[in-house]
């Protein structure tokens, strides 16, 4: 018996997803629809659909019979290889067949840090090394300034998770067998994307977001010592793959961290788990869907009387910028600001 | 078709009795042909028919027979030598053979037969005759029961019924009576004086989500218990249980007979065990002989009630649905006889109707006019008219993918006034969720004639009905989910129903 | 995968249903340090937000409950439920009816009505109009308003007509309360209608807006009860708002995989959170996973069972009854005598289960989440001592 069979139709699935509820179930099917519903009566279901996913989990963490939604989402992305990518997609899959990342390097940018020497490992990842390198700067500035040198080998690779999300896995492999051996040889990876952190664990190391980090190993008083929110009200955005698959405890972490900054004020406002749109290839193959749920998260952040969002993901930094309301900051970013250097 | 006057009266809706209760397979005739050579040979030929004038109803899948381990070797030959001797296809076929049309067979399987068996949905066939009849002139009635005969001198009269939709009572004076009323037949010859002698014999099917067969799975053995899984629509069903029974009382379901459909039917297929099952259903089969059971001959009876002192009233009883068509012609050739009609019957030849309609300029999309041609073989022209302009309108039933229009249209026929009758015409309701969500959407188009409580709380017992015993595992769960739903209803009666 | 840093609780609650919030909640204001964890969409929230509490005590009194402490329990709950309630933004209305009491939000209108109309609802009337107005979306994807109207007008003497509003796919969860707000009070002012029935769309942050949408149009607003949906969300928001506000830790999307017994006492539950596991040291620990709907009870062939493989489950087989629903609800996770779990025959002194879980108290069929709230405080109560 599949687990898909489990399903009772309570529609709990149906309700979280934040693309079926932000534009309809004739936009999206939803996740009953894609995984449980599909298959069973054989309907065919276009590449297009079933990209529309964000592969935000919230599914996944909504259903009472614990069906892994989004893994039978991907798995049908996968089997339906043959589907037509996303003009966006197709752009992705070169980048990476020329240059080893989703996105074209930008010539301008180069990995700052020594590549022998330190145990630990700042992980790139292909957005905070060439579209917000400043991410990836301050990530390391952060750890340096707490005590932790670290390296960035130039060889790293894109992790392998946006092919992973529009059903590449041979291309896939190929990037674990490259980045494998380098990162192995590390004591600790880090990274500042949740969805590198997700991808490396499943390389069978124990990498670790740059949150996990901070509060586990760096401890949020010794991080916090000496910095100044400057009277900032921040709305935190919990990243999809930082809350549901990095783990939940990552959330006590980021409110933990934030909570201790004397002079920032943390807004509470419901949707902060909420997805950007970022997640699942949608920014990439949808980007018009990925501004319309961007928009959305940032004008709630806005009604609560923030004064920007903050995040830990560099992808969710790109999308919700993209929406042009709300000023948003990743974590490490927030922190070397508010370090007052 | 041969110029007579008709009027068709059903107690209930129409396929809801033994019609609708079995698990539309359509014999080869393969499964007769060691012990009921005749049967046999009129499923060569009727399959065949059908495949022509009902093509809409009918999934030609194939199917196969096969033995596993400890299944008597000399069976194959015996079987093999009855299939030449009565004209039906069976190609002997190994193991591997066998493998690559159903990956799901048990490594247990030696050897068998590939043959023609198709898939026929039997509620699609009798709305199809139904469709067909009116268009050449018959008066058909469903929700309309008999209620009396007047009968003089051996002669039936005014006959009397009482139309289910407001209680009036209508009457007609046939010239001729044909009794095919099912399992009912005994208790309308008895209405008139007449007398039947048949055997009721109830058969359990299992009805489990989602398909690990392509075709029908048989087993080749003498027939038995479970020895069947044929796929339908989005769901399998296996089956069946033989037993006689006495009246509708024992006409229910027990977890012994699921029981054993499973572990039987789980030998050809061992993943089975682990399906879902929805629910389990039953029938009776009105046997025209004596004896009951596997041994009763699946051929069918027609009786002239002249020798019992009703010199207009004929029985048809027994048979099967692969062989309905025969049944009906052998009975409208008795009708003509008594009324001096003499054109030839034509339901061999022509098309019916519903079957072949062109297909429409669609404004569907292309996977809801997929979905709309594997339910109803087409996509019925007519529907279109209620399709909302510039777009495709909302999904009532995810588990059967049935749009609203699909529902409002039929909901506008006179011949639908529950939500089982709904059902049926669509397969919304018929998922693994059983009417959970759809339920209310069928209530909803049905609402402007019924009570909507009334409407309801019926579909809910006709679903409950002879299931409760049997229902397990998760959909144990979703039947207590489908309770939390109906609590307005439930609460409101003060839990009388629970 | 390294483990995550091990941690120390006073009282561990695993569920974040109503009995786990009421649970928690309650540990969490006596002053200790509570952890509430929970995965998955907990009945409560699937349910239509409506709370009874039966005057036929039979069920939990059948788990070996002291009388006198269950009516504490069950006054305590409800007391709860009017002021804990309203202190979390959500105005909680009781009233009488003939095996016990109901709660509801101010505005819906309870289950009853709907079928024998709103003038027979007994000490909940609140429709004083003749002329109802039904407002739903042209889709009907989450209230369907058409049928609604039809099954007051069947059974009442009102008049009542239905005006659809939009129909766009998921605007009602979309859209932002202004933008609803407008269009109710527009549609309502078309309407003849003296009380006017909306889908209900108001979550918990926007509640206050209810009485200016009756303002606004001058006529009464009721919503009509509904399982699924924003009144069951309402609920539970309401309820993880309370727990917070009294200092519970809760953790969403986590689960347990794993409890340390040993001569018949928990020392540790382990949680999976992501890719990583955690220890949990707890003096004690409230199971309140839910039953069968809310995944806190399985089911395998025809048994209950606990799909975490932890407990001792009860399930009544005798008697192949024809109501397998009924006996359905009657399994649960043995307990007792009183709410400690029983785990390999041998009552554990500090894990205590509530609510859905009980035999019993599974909904529907079951005793629903008044019970199940009053259950919940029993065991919390003893989880405090038990921690101590």
């Amino acid at each position: 018996m599949s687990e898909e069979d489990r399903c009772i139709r309570c529609g709990s699935c149906m309700r979280a997803c934040p693309v079926v509820s932000t534009f309809g179930e004739s936009v999206f099917p939803g996740p009953r629809s894609l995984a449980v519903d599909a298959p069973r009566t054989g309907k065919p279901m276009s590449m297009d659909e079933l990209l529309k996913c964000s592969i935000c989990m919230m599914c996944r963490d909504a259903c009472p019979s614990r069906i892994d939604l989004p893994r039978s989402i991907l798995a049908l992305r996968a089997a339906n290889r043959r589907g037509t990518l996303r003009p966006g997609h197709k752009r992705l899959v070169e980048n990476i067949d020329s240059y080893g990342y989703s996105v074209r390097p930008d010539e301008g940018v180069h990995g700052p840090y020594p590549c022998k020497g330190p145990t630990t490992c700042l992980f790139p990842g292909c957005i905070s090394r060439w579209r917000r390198p400043e991410i990836l700067d301050d990530a390391a500035y952060v750890l340096r300034s707490n005590g932790t040198e670290v390296a960035c080998p130039e060889d790293l690779v894109c992790c392998g998770s946006p092919l992973e999300k529009i059903g590449e896995h041979e291309r896939r492999e190929r990037l674990v067998d490259r980045n494998f051996p380098i990162l192995e040889k590390f004591e600790r990876v880090v990274t500042t994307c949740p969805g590198c952190a997700g991808q490396i664990v499943g390389y069978g190391i124990d990498a670790m977001h740059i949150v996990e980090y901070l509060y586990e190993v760096v401890g949020v008083e010794h991080l916090v010592s000496g910095l100044d929110g400057k009277g900032l009200k921040i709305a935190v955005h919990m990243p999809c793959h930082l809350n549901r698959d990095v783990g939940p405890h990552t959330k006590e972490y980021v409110h933990s961290i934030l909570g201790a900054i004397p002079g920032l004020k943390v807004v509470e406002y419901p949707e902060e788990d909420r997805c950007c749109g970022a997640g699942g290839s949608l920014l990439s193959g949808f980007p018009e869907m990925a501004a319309a749920l961007a928009k959305g998260k940032a004008s709630a952040a806005d009604r609560a009387g923030a004064d920007l969002i903050v995040t830990s993901c560099p992808f969710c930094v790109v999308n919700l910028t993209n929406a042009g309301t709300m000023r948003t900051l990743d974590i490490v970013s927030l922190l070397r600001t508010a370090s007052n250097r | 078709m041969r110029g007579v006057d008709v009027m068709l009266l059903e107690k209930g809706d129409f396929c809801s009795g033994s019609s609708g209760g079995n698990h539309g397979l359509l014999h080869s005739g393969a499964r007769y042909a060691v012990k009921d050579p005749e049967s046999a040979k009129e499923c060569v030929s009727e399959s065949r028919i059908l495949k022509g004038i009902a093509w809409n109803c009918i999934e030609d899948t194939g199917g196969m027979f096969v033995s596993v381990g400890k299944d008597d070797p000399g069976f194959a030959d015996v079987f093999h030598d009855a299939c030449k001797a009565t004209g039906v296809r069976a190609a002997r076929s190994t193991a591997k053979e066998l493998h690559q049309v159903e990956r799901n067979l048990s490594d247990d399987v030696a050897d068998g037969f590939l043959v023609d068996d198709a898939v026929i949905d039997p509620f699609r066939l009798v709305l199809t005759n139904i469709e067909d009849a009116r268009r050449h002139g018959a008066t058909v009635r469903n929700h309309c029961e008999v209620v009396s005969f007047e009968r003089s001198d051996g002669h039936i009269g005014e006959v009397k019924f009482k139309d289910q939709r407001n209680g009036s009572v209508g009457s007609v004076v046939p010239e001729v009576v044909v009794n095919a009323a099912g399992s009912s037949s005994g208790s309308i010859a008895s209405m008139v004086g007449g007398n039947l002698a048949m055997t009721r014999d109830y058969g359990t099917l299992v009805v489990f989500s989602g398909k690990l067969v392509s075709g029908t799975v048989n087993r080749l053995r003498p027939p038995s218990d479970g020895d069947i899984i044929v796929p339908s629509h989005t769901s399998m069903i296996a089956g069946t249980t033989s037993r006689s029974i006495s009246g509708p009382s024992d006409a229910r379901p027990t977890i012994e007979d699921k029981e054993l459909i499973i572990k039987e039917v789980s030998e050809m297929v061992p993943a089975l065990r682990g399906a879902r099952a929805i629910r389990a259903y039953g029938a009776s089969r009105p046997l025209a002989s004596g004896s009951s059971g596997r041994g009763a001959s699946r051929t069918f009876k027609l009786i002239d009630h002249e020798e019992g002192g009703v010199d207009n009233l004929i029985s048809i009883i027994g048979g099967k649905l692969t062989t309905y068509r025969m049944m009906a012609e052998r009975t409208s050739d008795a009708v003509c006889a008594k009324l001096g009609v003499r054109a030839n019957c034509t339901t061999g030849e022509e098309v019916m109707e519903a079957s072949r309609l062109d297909e429409a300029v669609t404004l569907v999309s292309a996977s809801q006019s997929e979905s709309m041609r594997r339910r109803y073989g087409h996509v019925p022209s007519e529907m279109m008219n209620v399709v909302p302009v510039g777009s495709m309108g909302v999904q009532s039933c995810s588990c059967e993918n049935v749009m609203r229009f699909e529902l409002e249209h039929y909901a506008s026929s006179e011949d639908v006034i529950t939500i089982a009758d709904l059902m049926r015409r669509t397969r919304a309701g018929m998922g693994y969720c059983q009417g959970t969500g759809c339920m209310w959407e069928m209530a909803s188009a049905l609402s402007d004639e019924g009570d909507i409580d009334l409407l309801i709380r019926d579909f809910v017992r006709e679903r409950r009905e002879g299931s409760s015993t049997v229902i397990e595992g998760d959909q144990l769960r979703q039947e207590m989910f489908r309770s939390h739903l109906l609590w307005p209803f439930q609460a409101a009666r003060g839990g009388e129903e629970r | 995968m390294i483990d995550l840093p091990k941690k120390e609780v006073d009282v561990l609650v695993i569920g974040s249903g109503a009995a786990g919030a009421i649970s928690a909640w309650d540990s969490a204001v006596k002053g200790l340090d509570v952890s509430m964890i929970g995965v998955g969409t907990p009945a409560t929230e699937m349910s239509s937000g409506c709370i009874r509490f039966n005057d036929d005590r039979s069920v939990p009194e059948g788990l070996g409950l002291d009388r006198g402490d269950l009516e504490d329990a069950f006054s305590r709950a409800e007391r709860f439920l009017i002021d804990e309630m309203k202190t979390s933004g959500l105005k909680m209305e009781g009233a009488r009816r003939d095996q016990g009491r109901y709660y509801r939000c101010h505005g819906t209108i309870v289950p009853e009505n709907i079928v024998q109309g709103p003038t027979s609802s007994g000490g909940l009337d609140r429709i004083e109009g003749e002329r109802i107005c039904v407002i739903g979306f042209e889709d009907r994807t989450e209230f369907d308003h058409r049928l609604f109207a039809k099954a007051l007008a069947q059974r009442s003497d009102l008049r009542v007509e239905h005006i659809a509003v939009g129909t766009t796919n998921g605007v009602l969860r979309n859209s932002s309360v202004d933008d609803l707000l407008d269009m109710f009070v527009d549609a309502a002012g078309s309407a003849s209608g003296e009380v006017v029935f909306v889908p209900p769309f108001i979550s918990l942050k926007d509640i206050d807006r209810w009485e200016e949408l009756e303002k606004r149009s001058g006529r009464k607003f009721a919503e009509p009860v509904m399982d699924l949906g924003m009144p069951g969300a309402r609920l539970r928001d309401a309820l993880i708002s309370s727990a917070s506000r009294a200092g519970v830790s809760i953790t969403n999307g986590a689960s347990i995989v794993g409890m340390s017994i040993s001569k018949g006492s928990l020392n540790e539950v382990t949680v999976r959170s992501g890719h990583r596991l955690q220890h949990i040291e707890c003096g004690a620990a409230v199971f309140c996973g839910g039953g069968l709907v809310g995944g806190g009870l399985g089911v395998s062939g025809k048994d209950v069972i606990d799909p975490l493989g932890l407990f001792d489950v009860r399930y009544l087989r005798e008697g192949d009854g024809i109501d397998i629903l009924a006996r359905a609800s009657s399994g649960g996770i043995r307990t007792g005598p009183g709410l400690e779990a029983i785990v390999d025959g041998e009552k554990v002194r500090n894990l205590f289960v509530a609510g859905a879980s009980l035999p019993g108290m599974n909904i529907v069929e079951g005793n629903g989440i008044g019970d199940a709230m009053a259950t919940a405080l029993l065991a919390s109560k003893a989880a405090t001592e038990a921690s101590r």
